[in-house]
């Protein structure tokens, strides 16, 4: 359940966030990757990066590829880089480096920052030396064709696995700002729920009330948002309740909300979803609702590092069976996320490393009494078990 | 769960009437929609679906009911509720063989493929794989349907202008001194999604010796401090946009400003005199560009100070530069910005969302072409 629209351009406070993102860290980061690129034979790398796989270009250099660019190419040799290629506007050099560590080497544009990035590739690489490639097999075949005509002719290696894995560990800088993003994840959900309860004239419908917290949030210095919501009246449109689009559904006393609250601080994302009424719960409700959060308390111990996907899912419908509940079959149990809304593992037969971040939804069906109930966490992955952020 | 974004009866049926006729006429049997979250608005204009999820692929043959597939299993619900679609499917996840199997049972002839240029290689090659030199890039046709917009569509960028208009105004009236940049945008996209904007393309520049717009990085507002904006509100789709370009002062502003000013807002009531079915497009940005050289600013007309002197959004995409070969048509929306960087004062922000009429345009903005002072005096 983890995608979500993604906007034409993020316009929240973009800034460099020095003090949780120290230039150290990035540092850090880039010897990470040369010594994958060393285990991998490859003297430089070309990373493609985009509004959707924001992931790669930032973790090297800060940079966000979904303000005005929304895409980018990160070139790095084995001593030399990371080197940028945005599609900034040129007037807007000057002001990138209020975004990025990295010292924007070129600024080009947009049908050249590839073939521009390609080039430096190459001389870093030296005549015969391999080029690994991050990304390009989920570029879109009018940039990937880009790649291929200014490679061509060259050894090329693709390399995204091997990055996407070792980047989903989460260094203490991303864990510190994925607290800071789910703390803010936090606040609007709770705003919402709060100001929905009230009766509050900003909750007056599903549009109304998403907006509120949007704007509450960016006040907050998000980068961005992503609200869902969806309003459940009657007890048969409870069932098989899921989030959506805010459609300007009215709410009143007595209805379901299940919202999904997003929020993009500091280039990383933190995530609260869940399910709240308006007014009392019964008491079916409230026992739903308490098994829910029983099998999230139990959860963490089931999930270690070196599982799939798969395997995750299967342990959530494990240990839901031992308490009754049957997870539903259409939302993912656990999806990755940091840097990107969706990213490695996402695949049924990707593998947990340890210290990655998931994005886990519970998500049951109780019948028509009660209807769909759902709760959601970020879970910390270790080897021996994992742990909810707060 | 309401249903509040679903489009009138028949609304569909047109859009497809108009891509029927136009495949047909270019040999195909059918059209496959594709739309990723990079660009969403090929899927919204054929089936009227907010893209969640990654991915989904719409067919259209040229007979018989169209199929909506989608990749995010858990909205198929909403996806049939907003669409109002009677087959809507979801994609496994990764794997392409439900649109393949959908396509296949549809036409054995030539498909044209809107969004073709946003598949990665491995998907492109699936496809040429099983459909071969029947697959066939089909982005401009639906591009040129889309040019045209309906009457709701219309009515969708009305709505967007005035979502447009009020946030303006709401800056205006609500910046005071120390006020955080992503403050003041934050007041500018509530009011928008108050009003139900689904989206923003949203730059700005706040301070003084602006060279173009850019994204909130934490500024303080100061007195003399300009604001800039291109702001730009979509009513349930970008192909809705309307884009409003105005300039606003902090303070006071030498009278120097004024005067530059009063070029771009005449370089903006010349051009759009032109404007009518039939008018070269490229005489818009001529008659902007030769007003703005008069003054004396010629160097300045050109990249990368200058790029165009307008466009439309999402869908049916033009670009008003003076080499653009297109000519105005009945029920086109396009931004007209004589938007420009004058070295005595910076980049000054300026333009007006128009509809292309019958005899001419419609103006869609009510907020006045002209330098605004936040807190009042603006006649």
């Amino acid at each position: 359940m983890s995608y979500t629209k993604l906007p034409v351009l993020r316009h929240g406070l973009m800034v460099r966030h020095p003090h949780l993102i120290p230039d150290e860290t990035i540092a850090v980061r880039n010897s990470i990757v040369r010594t994958m690129m060393k285990s991998n034979n490859v003297q430089a790398l070309v990373i493609f990066s985009d509004a959707i796989h924001n992931a790669p270009g930032c973790y090297l250099t800060n940079y966000p590829c979904y303000g005005l660019g929304r895409e980018s190419v990160t070139v790095l040799g084995l001593n030399e880089g990371p080197f940028l290629f945005t599609t900034e506007p040129l007037r807007n050099l000057p002001k990138v480096d209020l975004f990025t560590t990295c010292p924007v080497e070129k600024v080009n544009p947009a049908s050249k920052f590839i073939a521009d990035g390609c080039a430096k590739v190459k001389e870093l690489a030296g005549e015969g030396g391999a080029i690994g490639l991050v990304g390009t097999s989920a570029m879109p075949v009018r940039r990937s064709s880009v790649v291929k005509k200014n490679l061509e002719g060259r050894s090329v290696v693709d390399v995204t696995a091997e990055f996407e894995k070792s980047i989903s560990s989460k260094d203490s800088t991303s864990l510190k700002c994925i607290g800071a993003a789910l703390k803010r994840a936090r606040m609007g959900f709770d705003v919402m729920r709060e100001k929905a309860q009230k009766g509050d004239d900003v909750a007056r419908d599903s549009t109304q009330l998403a907006a509120y917290v949007d704007y509450v949030l960016r006040r907050e210095g998000c980068e961005d948002t992503n609200i869902l919501i969806s309003i459940a009246t009657s007890p048969s449109s409870r069932v098989g309740q899921r989030v959506g689009y805010p459609d300007s559904s009215k709410l009143h006393v007595g209805d379901t909300v299940m919202a999904f609250v997003g929020a993009q601080y500091a280039r990383h994302w933190g995530v609260v979803a869940g399910v709240f009424k308006l007014g009392a719960m019964t008491d079916k409700e409230s026992e739903a609702f308490t098994v829910l959060e029983n099998l999230k308390t139990t959860l963490p111990s089931k999930v270690k590092a070196g599982m799939t996907l798969a395997q995750v899912r299967v342990a959530a419908e494990s240990v839901a069976k031992k308490i009754g509940v049957t997870l539903v079959s259409d939302v993912p149990v656990a999806e990755g996320i940091g840097f990107d809304m969706d990213e490695y593992p996402s695949k049924e037969t990707d593998k947990v490393e340890e210290d990655t971040v998931l994005l886990v939804s519970l998500c049951s069906e109780f019948g028509k009494g009660v209807g769909t109930m759902m709760t959601s966490g970020m879970l910390l992955c270790g080897a021996k078990g994992g742990r909810w952020l707060q | 769960m309401g249903n509040h974004m679903s489009v009138p009866e028949g609304e569909l049926e047109l859009r497809w009437k108009r891509l029927r006729e136009r495949a047909a006429a270019g040999g195909f049997d059918g059209l496959l929609v594709f739309s990723n979250q990079i660009n969403q608005t090929y899927i919204h204009y054929v089936a009227n679906y907010t893209l969640l999820g990654d991915r989904s692929y719409f067919f259209l043959p040229l007979a018989g009911e169209p199929t909506l597939l989608i990749g995010a299993t858990w909205d198929i619900q909403h996806a049939v509720l907003e669409s109002g679609l009677s087959d809507v499917r979801p994609l496994t996840r990764g794997s392409n063989k439900e649109i393949i199997s959908v396509v296949k049972a549809g036409t054995k002839g030539k498909i044209a493929v809107a969004g073709m240029e946003m598949l990665n290689e491995k998907d492109l090659a699936e496809f040429k794989t099983e459909f071969g030199d029947n697959f066939v890039q089909g982005t401009d046709l639906l591009e040129e349907v889309a040019l045209v917009k309906t009457d709701f569509e219309l009515g969708l960028i009305r709505k967007a202008a005035e979502m447009a208009d009020a946030a303006f105004l709401k800056v205006v009236e609500t910046a005071k001194e120390g006020m955080l940049d992503y403050y003041i945008m934050a007041e500018i996209d509530y009011t928008m999604k108050k009003m139900g904007a689904t989206d923003n393309f949203q730059m700005s520049s706040i301070g003084r010796d602006s060279t173009g717009m850019l994204l909130p990085y934490g500024k303080k507002l100061e007195k003399g401090d300009i604001f800039l904006f291109e702001m730009t509100p979509a009513y349930r789709s970008v192909t809705y946009s309307a884009q409003l370009c105005r300039t606003a002062v902090y303070g006071e502003l030498p009278h120097l400003f004024y005067e530059k000013y009063d070029i771009l807002v005449r370089a903006l009531e010349e051009s759009l005199k032109i404007i009518k079915p039939g008018a070269r497009i490229a005489d818009v940005a001529k008659i902007q560009n030769d007003i703005i050289s008069k003054a004396g600013y010629a160097e300045y007309c050109r990249p990368p100070y200058m790029r165009s002197r307008g466009h439309g959004f999402g869908l049916g995409r033009v670009e008003v530069d003076d080499e653009c070969p297109l000519t105005f048509r009945k029920n086109m929306s396009i931004v007209i910005h004589p938007n420009q960087f004058i070295p005595e004062t910076g980049y000054l922000a300026l333009g007006d969302h128009i509809i292309v009429t019958e005899t001419g345009f419609e103006r869609l903005l009510k907020t006045k072409p002209m330098i605004y002072t936040c807190g009042g005096g603006n006649q």
